[in-house]
């Protein structure tokens, strides 16, 4: 097993009724069409948008399974990717909530079986933020997995840099009640020595077999 | 560290028009047949047959939320039944079946059945970093090869490795300088002739030969797909030479890999473009058909080598999502061996008829 470091706790992102912002909405509705004739999770109602805080997003581990050159891209869902979708939007802001565009977004995570790609790239991409400083991201509630890496609750890997930024490490974890896999989240996420609240995506309703969800990043822009 | 950014590079590869995997279902089911597996929960992750009477299958099996118990199946020419639990933590990944009383397994760690009990083969430890194997082959002299990487902190550091067996103790092996990588396969046709393969973490990535001759090991230049990430995860010697298979990415869906030695150099070989069909598996039976299968998730990929048309053609799947693959010696039979496409990790064990 790879070292495991200390989680952050330096910050704490609110989540509430309070502080929707035009540019969160107008990020939210998105624009780009996804390369891949894949099934799109967009069209669920959007979970109310946090706030901006000004506290920087909390870092967490690397973790062991990271691989540089992840395709660009703002859908992971191929044909072979099976599970509950995921259409997760946000915003990357700096701590002055200044909306953040060209920043740099790589996110990496398991599949419905819990497994890595470790040979190949699925379930890896990257992106920029737009003009509004938002991101989209097209994916699956990843599963809880036990194996040779270990045993983790449910949880999406991201990396963030703002040009010539320090890059921000982190993780995003799901709600105790997300509904996916027939899976206990609360279990799991409980029994995770990394799971942190500050760093829980806001789910909307579960509609079929999607989710919508919303998370936005502060970062700092310079070390 | 600063992120690569290779966001222009990889922007005009996207767009790149991907086949859907919907001439899978008219070839139907095929010669392919479930057989009853005798775990409710896990996964099987490998599978190795001496005969058609005698089968071996690893995996493990979730016990509670709590508990994975890696163990080890064995087919009797008619069912299938739990004979071991391997040491815990196993994980195996790969399986090699020399006789009833001597079997190798890799997964976390290099496991040795001796027909009553297994072994934990000692690897030391190695300062490049922890070893995970991942591919094992044997010759009847008993020599054997196992290839893997070594992992620092992370993948995206790791190194590829290879040991060697000499019948009493395993010894790591000189390797030329590849870089960062990994060795997913090795086969040994001989002492003095042994390939290895995988994938080298350049930009883009590429595949990785190395070959053994008996006294060195050196790098073999070997096809990548121009424009994508290219790897191989499995190396069979068969009609027609050695082959390798694996898969490639331009940043959409994956799309399968082939490649064969000659005799003389590494060469790609066509395959058809199938969305997410990457290969895991390449074997032979003893009628001389070359199969190759793979698949993730919701797309399972059987392939058939044609030699009159020089390329491999599509043939029916089995109906589960591929962990491993082996042929039943002597016969035209194939076992597949993984977890369903539907539900959680439930394991399926199936065969042709």
């Amino acid at each position: 097993m790879p070292p495991q470091e200390p989680t952050s706790r330096r910050a704490f992102i609110k989540t509430g009724a309070l502080g929707v912002t035009s540019v969160a909405i107008a990020a939210a509705a998105g624009s780009a069409e996804p390369a891949l004739a894949a099934p799109r999770p967009a069209d669920a109602p959007l979970p109310i948008t946090p706030s901006c805080s000004g506290h920087e997003t909390p870092s967490s581990v690397e973790g062991p399974l990271f691989k540089p050159n992840s395709p660009e891209r703002t859908n992971l869902v191929t044909p072979a990717i099976t599970g509950v979708l995921l259409a997760l939007r946000g915003v990357i802001y700096d701590r002055e909530c200044k909306p953040l565009p060209g920043v740099l977004i790589d996110f990496w995570q398991c599949d419905q079986n819990g497994d890595y790609d470790e040979h190949g790239f699925s379930l890896r991409g990257h992106q920029l933020t737009d003009s509004a400083g938002a991101y989209r991201l097209d994916t699956i509630v990843p599963r809880d997995y036990w194996g040779r890496w270990g045993r983790r609750g449910a949880h999406i890997h991201v990396q963030v840099q703002a040009p010539n930024g320090p890059v921000l490490v982190t993780q995003l974890y799901f709600p105790d009640d997300t509904q996916a896999y027939g899976r206990n989240f609360a279990a799991h996420n409980a029994g995770d020595q990394f799971f942190n609240r500050a760093c829980v995506v806001t789910l909307g309703p579960k509609q079929g077999n999607r989710y919508a969800g919303r998370f936005d990043f502060v970062i700092k822009t310079t070390a | 560290m600063p992120l690569k950014r290779i966001g222009a590079l990889v922007t005009a590869l996207t767009l790149v028009t991907v086949a859907t995997p919907s001439s899978a279902s008219t070839l139907g089911r095929g010669p392919w047949t479930p057989t009853p597996a005798p775990v409710e929960k896990g996964d099987i992750t490998a599978v190795a047959a001496l005969d058609g009477k005698t089968a071996w299958a690893v995996g493990y099996r979730l016990v509670s939320d709590d508990e994975a118990r890696p163990i080890a199946l064995r087919w009797n020419g008619k069912t299938w039944a739990q004979e071991s639990e391997l040491p815990r933590d196993s994980f195996p990944q790969a399986i090699e079946v020399r006789s009833q009383s001597d079997i190798w397994t890799v997964g976390d760690g290099v496991q040795h059945w001796d027909g009553k009990s297994w072994s934990v083969a000692d690897f030391g430890r190695d300062p490049a970093g922890y070893f995970l194997p991942e591919g094992l082959d044997s010759v009847p002299s008993g020599q054997a090869w196992v290839v893997g990487r070594l992992v620092a902190d992370s993948v995206k550091d790791q190194v590829p490795v290879v040991y060697g067996w000499d019948g009493s103790a395993w010894a790591k092996q000189a390797l030329p300088d590849v870089g960062k990588g990994e060795l997913t396969s090795v086969v040994s046709l001989a002492p003095n002739d042994v390939w290895a393969a995988g994938f080298s973490a350049t930009s883009p990535q590429t595949s990785l030969v190395v070959h053994w001759d008996g006294k060195s090991w050196t790098r073999v230049a070997s096809p990548s797909v121009s424009g994508a990430h290219t790897w191989i995860s499995a190396l069979h010697a068969g009609p027609g030479g050695v082959w390798a298979v694996g898969g490639s990415n331009a940043g959409a869906a994956d799309r399968p890999f082939a490649a064969r030695w000659d005799g003389r150099r590494w060469q790609a070989a066509l395959t058809p473009n199938i969305a997410d069909g990457r290969l895991r598996a390449v074997v032979s039976t003893g009628d001389g058909e070359l199969w190759a299968v793979g698949g993730k998730g919701a797309v399972t990929v059987a392939l058939r080598w044609q030699k009159t048309l020089n390329r491999w053609v599509r043939t029916a799947a089995p109906d589960v999502v591929v962990r491993g693959v082996a042929a039943v010696p002597g016969s035209s039979s194939l076992w597949a061996v993984g977890i369903a496409k539907k539900g959680d990790l439930v394991p399926v064990i199936t065969r042709t008829r």
